[in-house]
Formats: structure tokens, C-alpha cells, sequence
């Protein structure tokens, strides 16, 4: 690349830089994770602003600089305005981007990422229960990225699984009742029907989401569960978790 | 970079590198503007660091940075005692003060919520708001956060935190700028300026 391209991109965030500019950083489709600056951005005739706003799908043209890009001007593909006026669906939306901003790697292309992001994002903006909508994010992002943890067969034993297993964060799978026994260290227990679930969403086609039915108490410790498990694997805090609710 | 400096000199450029909008350049720049300088205009400019440094306070009412406690505003007794403005920071007092067509009281709140960052109310000044409008008699409060998603999340967390205490809760508009060309106004900016369209009959 030299000169000008063009990136189609979804938004993860953009923060103040200096007086009037903007540093946005982007999940690209194509050249993995993106951080530009945008010149001006802070004042109110700027038409980059609009087109840098977080959780939008943009398309943006960009110049190349010596240590930063920019962006030169681009167009809102999808916008998500509606994520933006939900306070709970925004904070969902807020987790799965700094999720993202964690999981995508600069200059690496990770186009089921990108598209998994945008699903879930399009699917928070079209209303589909939010805990739903991040469960399955997480658990089809630690697929994505590599990560998901063995749950049809004892990790350690490879023995068949009874209805209590425990989920132990550092074997990366579920370990039977034996093997668990002599087990220390991060995990949870996790029951048949957690398992049966979380197989479930990694299957499930994105599409089905809005028929999909599921208790919302089972979906929150869900959410707990596979965020400490994704926190564990990063090896760090996701801030955001915090204000999924606050912002209910 | 400042190895080719006296040590002084390096430690100057390092600290004045760590404001914000300084980057090395900017900060050699001043920093060899300043050993050049007359020695009065840098005692000058070093006392004039360590009297902000030491006088300026938040205001207790409205955490305003001031000089005294209450701030010039919130001691104003010609300002209408019923109307606050929630703004981000100092600097949003006085872009709204330069309006000269708000005559109200104010609410720093000192920062947004941020959630990637984990940023949320408790690093914010919403305690002191909340307490204000329970002991004051404030009829309304305009939430004028910046129109990002940051400020957005915190009107909205504000609006939902306020509406029990039975004030009015309003929210600044957003639209075209003054003077504008609809033809260079971008899509997301138009289609909100159509959304908040009023009447002509109304003004």
C-alpha cells in the first residue's frame, strides 16, 4: 500500500487527541486492526466526525502518514445510530468492541472477526435480546480466535462429562468430577445444560438469533462465566462488563 | 532525543512534553524559547504555575474550577437558581458563557463515562449533582455532554438517574451549524437536524 487507500471498517472507539482531532481505531475487513487519526474531528463543521462515529461500518479513504494514517473522507455504510440511543444495547456494544480491540491484531486480517462483529452489532440495533447477543459473541469470537474451550469430553481424560463438570480456565475445558478433583486455580463449575448451550450458540446461524429463546438468569451467569474465561485467556480486565448494566 | 541537551535542558523538554497537544517538538521548541527568554517572563510565567497551582479549587457547588469557593457564577445572585447546565469540563462553561444567552447555573462533571476505559460515575462529579438537586430548588437540567457516543452514555445514564427526583431533564439539540452549506452537511448531522425540525409558527 502507498500513497491513498480505502478500508471498510467497523468503529471500535475514538478518543480525544490534542485540541481538535480524534484518534478512531478501527476492525478493518482487510488489513486487520486500524487506529487513524482524524484531523478536525473536535469541530462541529467536521464532516470526518460523522463518519468515524463508534459501532458504525464505515468506509473510509485514508492517507498515509509517518507514524499515523488518517482519514481523508469516507462514507457511513451501515450506521447503528439506533445502539447508540439504547442505553442497554449500547453498553453491549461497548463490551464487544473493546473485546475486539483486544482480539484483532494491527496488519492482520481476521475477516470472521470483522464479520462476527458486525452480525452481533446488527443484531443489538435490530433489538435481538442483549445478553443473547454478547453470549454468542463471546463464545463465537473464542472460536474465531482459537480459544474456545473443549466442553463435549473431560479436557484431561478425554472420559465422558456427568451433569456437573468444571470449567477450569488454565486447561481450557470443561474437567470431569475425578479430574477436577486435584484441580486448583481459576474456573467455575458448569452444569449439562450450560455445556449443551454454549454448543448450541456455536452453532446456531446468526440469523436465527431473534427466534432464539433462552432464560435470561441462565444467560447472565453464561455471560460471567465466559467473560472470566475470555479475561483469563487475554490476560486482561474487560472494563466494559462493569457497565452493561449501569447503563440498563 | 534530549541526550544531546544538558540535563536541564532534557528535563525541561520532558516535562513540558508531558502536556497535552506537546509532543518532543513542540517541547524543545519552548523549552529553547524559554532559556532564551528574559529571566523576569520565566519567574513570571513559574509563579504564575504555582498560584494556579495553589489557589485554583473546585467550586463547591457546581466543581467549577475557581479562584473562591463559591465560584463567581454559582455567587451570582442574578442567575436563575432554578436552571443548571451539566457540561463535561471548565471549558464547556465558558463556550456556553460566550453564547451569552444562558442564564442559569452549571455542573462540571469532569470528565465522561467511558466504559472501555472503565471510567464510570464514581470518577465523575454525579454524587455532588444528585445531592445539589435534592437540597436546591433546580426545576430543570440541561445535559450538555458532548454529542460523541461517550457523551451520549452519559446524558443517558444521567437522564435515567435524574427522572426520579422529579426535575425537568433536557438535552441540548443537535443540528446544522450556524451559517452552514446544507450541500457540505454529512448524513448522520442532516438526518438529525430533520429529526429536531420545529415548527416556523413556533420560532
Amino acid at each position: 500500500m502507498s500513497g491513498e487507500y480505502s478500508v471498510e471498517a467497523v468503529v471500535l472507539e475514538s478518543r480525544k487527541l490534542g485540541e481538535n482531532d480524534r484518534l478512531a481505531t478501527l476492525l478493518t475487513r482487510r488489513h486487520g486492526k486500524l487506529r487513524l487519526v482524524v484531523r478536525g474531528a473536535a469541530k462541529p463543521r467536521s464532516k470526518l466526525a460523522a463518519v468515524t462515529q463508534p459501532f458504525d461500518c464505515v468506509r473510509l479513504d485514508v492517507w498515509r502518514g509517518r507514524t499515523l494514517d488518517g482519514v481523508k473522507g469516507g462514507e457511513v455504510l451501515h450506521s447503528l445510530r439506533r445502539l447508540r440511543s439504547e442505553p442497554k444495547a449500547l453498553g453491549c456494544a461497548y463490551c464487544l468492541a473493546e473485546i475486539v480491540s483486544y482480539l484483532g491484531q494491527e496488519g492482520e486480517a481476521d475477516e470472521p472477526l470483522y464479520l462476527l462483529l458486525l452480525t452481533c452489532l446488527r443484531a443489538l440495533s435490530a433489538g435481538v435480546l442483549e445478553l443473547l447477543v454478547v453470549v454468542f459473541f463471546i463464545i463465537r469470537a473464542s472460536r474465531v480466535s482459537g480459544f474456545y474451550p473443549v466442553l463435549d469430553q473431560c479436557v484431561r481424560c478425554a472420559g465422558e462429562l456427568e451433569d456437573e463438570s468444571y470449567l477450569c480456565f488454565g486447561h481450557g475445558g470443561a474437567l470431569c468430577r475425578l479430574c477436577a478433583g486435584d484441580v486448583r486455580g481459576d474456573g467455575a463449575s458448569m452444569t449439562a445444560c450450560e455445556r449443551e448451550l454454549a454448543g448450541n450458540l456455536a452453532r446456531v446461524h446468526p440469523r436465527n438469533l431473534l427466534e432464539y429463546e433462552e432464560d435470561e438468569d441462565r444467560l447472565r451467569s453464561m455471560l460471567g462465566l465466559f467473560l472470566n474465561y475470555l479475561e483469563y485467556q487475554l490476560e486482561r480486565r474487560v472494563n466494559s462488563r462493569y457497565f452493561m448494566d449501569m447503563l440498563e | 532525543m534530549p541526550a544531546f541537551f544538558a540535563p536541564s535542558m532534557a528535563r525541561l523538554i520532558e516535562e513540558l512534553s508531558k502536556l497535552p497537544g506537546i509532543g518532543p517538538k513542540s517541547a524543545q521548541r519552548l523549552a529553547l524559547h524559554l532559556v532564551k527568554g528574559a529571566e523576569e517572563d520565566v519567574r513570571s510565567l513559574a509563579e504564575a504555575l504555582m498560584d494556579a497551582k495553589t489557589t485554583v479549587q473546585h467550586c463547591s457547588i457546581c466543581s467549577n474550577l475557581t479562584d473562591s469557593d463559591p465560584c463567581e457564577i454559582c455567587g451570582d445572585g442574578s442567575r436563575r437558581e432554578d436552571l443548571v447546565c451539566v457540561v463535561e469540563d471548565p471549558s464547556d462553561v465558558v463556550a456556553m458563557e460566550r453564547t451569552r444567552d444562558y442564564d442559569g447555573l452549571y455542573h462540571v462533571l469532569h470528565g465522561l463515562i467511558s466504559p472501555m476505559d472503565g471510567v464510570g460515575p464514581d470518577e465523575l462529579r454525579v454524587k455532588n449533582l444528585l445531592d445539589r438537586l435534592r437540597e436546591d430548588e433546580v426545576q430543570e437540567v440541561i445535559l450538555a455532554t458532548d454529542p460523541t457516543v461517550e457523551g451520549e452514555a452519559t446524558a443517558m445514564y444521567l437522564a435515567r438517574l435524574l427522572r426520579p427526583l422529579g426535575v425537568k431533564v433536557t438535552r441540548i439539540a443537535r443540528g446544522l451549524p450556524e451559517g452552514g452549506d446544507l450541500d457540505y452537511a454529512d448524513e448522520a448531522t442532516l438526518s438529525r437536524a430533520l429529526r429536531g425540525r420545529y415548527s416556523v409558527d413556533s420560532g
